[in-house]
């Protein structure tokens, strides 16, 4: 009969057997990489092993978001190069799962591994890592009405490729005056619209819908509500030009591997 | 028999002042229901967390407690159900809730999580080869959601080459930026406050009889969403085993209003256990 037939095999750890001739000692395999996180794809970053005896991984955490960047896609292979993670959507990358910051590391790998993975001594694990940049993006919160609505508005571009970009929202002092977008440069401008007593009509979702809706303001910044009613009657604001953005920065990535030593038992 | 996961999820009314007695859950007539865990929800952002003591009766007609447990039990990992309490089908799980707040309470429920126990050949029931070997294994499934959306029958395809068997779940947000590139649509941070996910087998046959909120099937190490943040992968009880080449499908519900800022999630769904390879 089949002992893994019974239905459910999760079990905790301390059922493991060590086979008869062989003695556990309970080990931890720190491991880390020094590197840029700026979105680029690492391939085959290796996981060393000590050559003294056979490691039996039983838990693996792994920090995949460190310095309070953003977080990472992993893609973790065995001794024998048997990947650990699958799947048609996503070439078998995905997320370490930590808790964000400063609320501590646990990864969707960091719990206990069902079945153990057995890597001869010696052997090397190779890991894929391919980081979010933990560079950021240029972008501004607006004020507009009152009470004020909040306008996010975005940079179009990660780093400091999207850096440049300002604002200006224009109350036009004539009556009957159209909304309009217009951009020179990285500098967006809107106007907004006026009745024929020359008060402002246009609403901030109308604002939004304006940038949005200019190919050529689009192509820079991105505009949608942060906070408060989008029905609001906008006001004017700045111009102010977006916060600088940077670019990624290197850091170190890496965990632990926990599981036990087996060695041999002198005859 | 057969052991198989399953979550009955009941939404409370309006809870009044003085409390609601003898409120229903009626179960399902396909086989008994081994209840192994309750746990309270509330909606993000509504007054009473933690104001909704609840108890219930146990098959025999018993109360589970002999008073109303204390408002803050039944978070995060919920109430451990040893021995089982076993339901039988068509049964009724009857449940009073009190009113600690001194106010209506509106968007509160509550989980019961436990396996229906089939007798075999009555469901599809795969299981493990007799000579087998076993890796752990993880598949991720990313499902774009607008703030209001529905999304039904996200496919988990199960490779070719091994059996996966589900054990936990997890789910976050996460929108790759890459230094230069254009800024995908979900970039912002962007968190849920009410998702709920049905969970399906390969013949669409749910696992729950109602979508559930996700942090209760799937734990949430984001720690972003609503009460209440489970920061454990969440464990399925039973485990769930898919054949190579077969599949699991879930549905997604999401109705984030103004709490999330409007904005859309890039959610990475991950199911966790391991791969069985034939021998």
């Amino acid at each position: 009969m089949n002992a893994l037939t019974p239905q459910n095999v999760y079990r905790a750890q301390w059922t493991y057997v060590t086979p008869p001739g062989y003695r556990d000692e309970i080990f931890e395999q720190p491991f880390f990489w020094q590197l840029v996180a700026n979105g680029q794809l690492y391939r085959d970053l290796p996981i060393q092993l000590d050559d003294d005896a056979d490691f039996i991984i039983r838990k693996i955490e792994f920090d995949g978001t460190p310095g309070g960047g953003g977080s990472s896609l992993v893609r973790f292979r065995d001794a024998f190069g048997n990947p650990l993670t699958t799947g048609y959507d996503n070439n078998g990358f995905l997320l370490p799962n930590g808790l964000i910051l400063a609320m501590g590391f646990l990864g969707a790998l960091s719990l206990p591994l069902e079945s153990e993975i057995w890597c001869p001594a010696g052997s090397v694990l190779l890991v894929d890592l391919q980081p979010s940049t933990n560079g950021t993006i240029s972008g501004l919160t607006i004020p507009l009405g009152a009470p004020p609505a909040f306008v996010a508005l975005l940079s179009t571009f990660v780093g400091t490729a999207g850096n440049g970009r300002s604002i200006h929202v224009v109350a036009p002092v004539l009556p009957l005056q159209p909304l309009t977008v217009t951009v020179i440069g990285l500098a967006v401008t809107v106007s907004l619209a006026t009745d024929g007593a020359a008060v402002v009509t246009s609403t901030v979702n109308d604002v939004i819908a304006a940038i949005n809706g200019t190919p050529a303001a689009a192509a820079l910044m991105s505009a949608s509500l942060d906070f408060g009613s989008g029905a609001t009657i906008a006001t004017a604001f700045g111009p102010s030009a977006f916060p600088l953005a940077d670019n990624g920065f290197s850091t170190v990535f890496g965990g632990t591997l926990i599981g036990v030593k087996r060695f041999r038992e002198c005859a | 028999m057969y052991a198989r996961h399953h979550d009955y999820y009941l939404p409370l009314p309006t809870i009044p002042v003085n409390g609601l007695q003898g409120v229903q859950l009626l179960l399902d007539n396909d086989a008994p229901f081994a209840l192994r865990n309750v746990r309270k929800w509330q909606r993000l952002g509504v007054p009473g967390v933690g104001s909704v003591p609840w108890r219930f009766k146990l098959p025999t007609g018993m109360d589970q407690s002999s008073d109303f447990r204390f408002p803050f039990d039944g978070f995060g990992d919920g109430l451990v159900i040893r021995p089982n309490a076993i339901y039988p089908p068509n049964g009724a799980i009857v449940v009073d809730v009190n009113n600690t707040l001194g106010a209506p309470i509106t968007g509160a429920s509550l989980l019961f999580r436990g396996c229906k126990l089939y007798r075999d050949g009555v469901v599809a029931a795969p299981t493990y080869p007799a000579h087998c070997s076993l890796l752990p294994m993880a598949y991720e499934v990313p499902v774009m959601l607008q703030p209001t959306d529905t999304v039904r029958n996200i496919q988990l395809a199960v490779r070719s080459n091994a059996d996966f068997v589900v054990r936990s779940m997890v789910a976050r947000p996460f929108t790759l930026l890459v230094d230069g590139q254009p800024v995908p649509p979900a970039a912002l941070v962007g968190y849920y406050s009410n998702l709920l996910i049905q969970l399906k087998d390969q013949d669409q046959r749910p696992y729950s009889n109602l979508p559930i909120p996700i942090d209760n099937l799937v734990g949430n190490s984001a720690g972003l969403s609503g009460w209440p943040s489970v920061t454990e992968p969440g464990l399925l009880v039973s485990e769930i085993y898919v054949p190579r080449s077969k599949a699991l499908y879930f549905d997604l519900f999401r109705t984030d209003l103004g709490e999330a800022g409007g904005r859309p999630i890039n959610l990475r769904v991950q199911f966790q256990g391991v791969g069985v390879f034939q021998r």
